[in-house]
């Protein structure tokens, strides 16, 4: 690096450094936020499709289901 | 004096580059993932019922699948609701990685089970892509 560059660099890392640090901090708590949002939506979505397989399931139960025998009547009994 | 500030200066390179990479941590990771193998799973139940309906699936078949996919989800739900007890940035605990290839291999039985065509490749290939 050339040496000319290093107080540069310097005074812009120690202006800007903390102001940087700070976005960086705020986007990871945007980061985490978003986390929580996309969580909690996949547990509603997971909810709803167990919901809709249990409907399914009765359903299916329901067509598997022996039919009760009805008693047949004789003819002119 | 030029030398301290030549390594102020990388401090706080390293500083920055630190603080980026934590941005990403295995939380969030895993959160995508997690994204990823849901949409696998309900393609894959999307998939089954069609199958179903078209008859190309008994309705015994249709029932073990069912129960699958169910236990699937709720696996699914208990990894998502581990991951979102995770600290910001932790690791989500060891009982996470079992119920995630658990819940993987019931979503790759049912996807077996499918008749040929585009709704099983499309929920393999979101399986493949996906995975918590």
């Amino acid at each position: 690096m050339p040496p000319a560059l290093i107080p540069i660099l310097t005074t812009i890392f120690e202006r800007g450094g903390p102001a940087l640090l700070q976005l960086i901090a705020l986007a990871n708590a945007n980061g985490e936020a978003n986390d929580v949002a996309e969580l909690n939506r996949q547990i509603a979505a997971d909810e709803v499709a167990k919901a809709q397989i249990d409907r399914e399931i009765e359903r299916v139960r329901a067509l598997l289901a022996p039919v009760p025998a009805t008693p047949i009547e004789e003819p002119g009994a | 004096m030029r030398i301290q500030r030549a390594s102020r200066v990388v401090g706080l390179l390293v500083a920055v580059a630190l603080a980026a990479a934590c941005a990403h941590g295995p939380k969030h990771v895993a959160t995508a993932g997690s994204a990823g193998a849901q949409g696998a799973f309900l393609l894959a139940r999307e998939a089954e019922q069609r199958a179903f309906d078209a008859g190309a699936i008994t309705p015994e078949k249709h029932l073990e699948l069912l129960l699958k996919l169910r236990k699937a989800f709720t696996l699914h739900q208990d990894a998502a609701k581990l991951i979102l007890a995770t600290p910001p940035k932790g690791s989500p605990p060891s009982e996470y990685a079992a119920m995630a290839a658990q819940a993987l291999v019931l979503i790759s039985d049912v996807i077996d089970a499918l008749p040929a065509g585009a709704p099983k490749n499309r929920a393999a290939s979101a399986l493949v892509k996906g995975g918590f």
